[in-house]
């Protein structure tokens, strides 16, 4: 069975980019369209992998994460961010979040898939450690 | 922020989704069914106004079907599915709840009066109850029924359909703008890159190339201004470029200065691109400053930092990633072209050091030629100026007036430096310098345009100069020109065997020989020119070997 990757991003040429490039490739894709369709996702879809925007309405992409880990401490889906910021980010707190990888605005698609298939190989032992 | 504080509540995007239920309610009312849409806190979104005759005759009186539709319409949002009821009236009411991305906003409502109605009896009952002309009811009536009860799941399905097709419509509708918009934005950075390193021709000034950038940056991020400072480094640049584009409320060598003072060193601390985002609410003191935010990157040439490039206050809005990068790209073709720049403005700072240590040696077997060539060089460049031409063509001239005597080290310093007059022989030795200096550069590729002129230099338009007698335009105009320039200069100047001729004297003998050993026209040019202020210029004591910096000057 394909893996499942959620993504969340308020701008919606981001999300029909995204989906698109990766659903070529073989993955299946949840899309929403800010933090708090995406926390309800995350419950009800359980995505091997979450792709999410910084900044969305309703509940940031920040919070997103945080969210996660209380809701679910269990899981250590991995999270690559999309960000516009790229600057005065605090990497060792999204690391803590459970953020894998930070990408910045405009990034390349095929950069975005990669990253993708990386964290997907790799055992979820090896993401514990 | 914890789960309690969330903010639950939709952010509905009022305009689109009004014109959804704008067209929902127009096209349901075709059908016969009159349709309002409630929002989940009860409010009328879009409101229910019967186009029905004989549903308004009945509203009239009391409003049941409209409060049947709204009592409807919070059952299928409390509940979350589709309902259906009568009203009062007998009218069949039908609700459907509406979500936009998976979450309820809201239901639409409608109603239709429906054959039973028709009934004598229940006609009658209604007309009775709600004061109704029976006569007036009826024909009404019969005007407006179109359909029964049992179609109320019919119109359930249709209306969602419906509903669903507007709305998903209207989302596309929405992205493909938000889609074209990013598009054109996307577009507009690109097309910056490929100018940017399609105009990258090293033979430009840096200055004209940094105000094409500054303005094609300010333009594309919506800046107030951007700002180039270039170092000063010699040959390529002499002392500090700034260039601007824009404007911020600051003069330019205020400008000059805060970027200096305050964003180089933060440049220089953060040792990569330097967003602001809240400069102005930062800085207190310059609490009334009129820069509010910037972004800077380094130019950096073969890994130095030779200069910055600013962009500040971006009109729309904070900076971000995408003009971090963009302008990133910028400053790296910037430090490539002024790389590149420099180490053409290197090259040609030593080739033209190499020529007029060259010719130098010439002028140096005799004193009293001290500084001819250079003079010709000059002279032959000013009369080329004189006759429009174009600005590669003068720099050609004046690199052939510069050596135009070099064959003379192929003539022996007897006969270059004797006193008396030549013997015949001697004499045909001294015209072998303009073929010698020929086959001397012959062998440099780059020097090959300089040879006709050179080559050409003794030649005389009525065909008795040599080394080849040629005459009139026979001659390159190079040639012509270079010929009056050395004998201006010759005449002008000390010789062992005679003195310095007056100006007056120079410039008649210019005029006799016009048409026989020199061009008419170039001589009727040559004498527009101020030529006592002119030959102050010349003859004043160089201070470094190069007069003037070819290299800079005529640069296209």
């Amino acid at each position: 069975m394909s893996k499942k990757i959620l993504i969340a991003d308020d701008e919606s040429h981001i999300l029909h980019v995204v989906s698109m490039k990766l659903k070529n490739a073989g993955y299946s894709v949840v899309s929403a369209m800010d933090g708090e369709e995406a926390l309800e996702l995350a419950s009800t879809e359980r995505p091997d992998l979450i792709i999410t925007d910084y900044q969305m309405p309703v509940v940031t992409g920040l919070e997103l994460c945080r969210q996660l880990r209380v809701i679910r401490p269990d899981r250590d889906t991995p999270i690559i961010m999309l960000t516009a910021r790229g600057f005065d980010m605090d990497l060792g707190q999204l690391g803590r979040l459970g953020v894998s990888t930070v990408i910045t605005k405009p990034f390349s698609p095929r950069e975005l898939l990669d990253k993708v298939e990386q964290l997907l190989a790799k055992p979820t032992s090896a993401r514990n450690a | 922020m914890a789960m309690e504080d969330l903010k639950l509540a939709t952010f509905v995007d009022s305009e689109p989704m009004a014109s959804v239920y704008g067209e929902l309610r127009k096209l349901m009312g075709e059908l016969g069914v009159d349709v309002g849409v409630w929002a989940t806190d009860g409010s009328e979104s879009e409101p229910w106004r019967p186009r029905c005759r004989f549903t308004e005759m009945c509203e009239q009186s009391g409003g049941e079907i409209k409060r049947a539709c709204s009592e409807l319409a919070a059952r299928a949002i409390s509940q979350d599915r589709p309902a259906s009821s009568r009203a009062q009236t007998g009218h069949c009411i039908i609700a459907l709840p509406i979500h936009q991305r998976r979450r309820l906003v809201g239901a639409a409502a409608g109603s239709f009066p429906v054959r039973e109605m028709l009934e004598e009896e229940h006609l009658a009952r209604l007309c009775d109850r709600l004061q109704l002309d029976r006569k007036a009811a009826l024909e009404q009536a019969r005007g407006s029924v179109r359909h029964s009860s049992d179609q109320i799941e019919d119109f359930l399905r249709i209306l969602d359909g419906m509903q669903a097709g507007i709305q998903s419509r209207i989302i596309a509708r929405q992205d493909l703008e938000s889609f074209s918009d990013n598009l054109a934005t996307t577009y507009e950075e690109l097309s910056l890159l490929y100018r940017t390193s399609g105009s990258m021709h090293v033979t430009q000034k840096p200055e004209q190339f940094l105000n094409k950038v500054c303005e094609e940056l300010q333009d594309v991020m919506d800046l107030a201004a951007s700002v180039a400072i270039v170092y000063a480094h010699p040959p390529a640049i002499e002392e500090d470029l700034v260039v601007i584009s824009g404007r911020i409320g600051l003069l330019a060598d205020q400008t000059q200065a805060f970027v200096n003072s305050v964003i180089a060193p933060r440049l220089a601390a953060e040792d990569r691109p330097v967003l602001d985002n809240h400069f102005l609410a930062a800085s207190g003191e310059l609490s009334e400053g009129p820069v509010a935010n910037f972004v800077a990157v380094p130019l950096i040439s073969e890994e130095h930092t030779i200069g910055i490039l600013v962009g500040l206050n971006k009109r729309s809005g904070e900076f971000d990633s995408v003009d971090v990068k963009l302008i990133t790209a910028i400053g790296g073709h910037a430090g490539v072209f002024l790389t590149n720049n420099n180490l053409y403005a290197d090259l040609q700072d030593l080739l033209m050091g190499v020529l007029h240590a060259l010719t130098a040696t010439i002028d140096a077997k005799d004193p009293y030629t001290s500084g001819h060539s250079q003079r010709v060089a000059l002279i032959s460049k000013r009369l080329a100026e004189e006759c429009d031409f174009d600005s590669e063509s003068i720099q050609r001239i004046y690199l052939a007036g510069l050596l135009h005597d070099i064959g003379k080290i192929g003539v022996p310093e007897a006969i270059l430096c004797k006193a008396g007059r030549l013997t015949d022989e001697e004499y045909e030795d001294m015209k072998r310098h303009p073929m010698i200096g020929a086959n001397i550069l012959g062998g440099i590729r780059q020097l090959d345009e300089m040879i006709p002129g050179i080559l050409a230099h003794h030649e005389k338009v009525d065909g008795s100069g040599y080394p080849r007698g040629l005459s009139g335009d026979e001659i390159p105009i190079e040639g012509r020109i270079i010929c009056i320039a050395d004998s201006f200069d010759a005449m002008s100047s000390y010789r062992r065997y005679r003195d310095a001729l007056p100006l007056e004297k120079v410039i008649g003998e210019l005029s006799d020989c016009a048409g026989e050993q020199f061009d008419a026209q170039l001589v009727e040019r040559f004498l527009s020119i101020d030529l006592e202020r002119f030959m102050g210029e010349i003859h004043q004591p160089a201070k470094t070997v190069f007069p003037f910096r070819i290299a800079a000057e005529n640069r296209r």
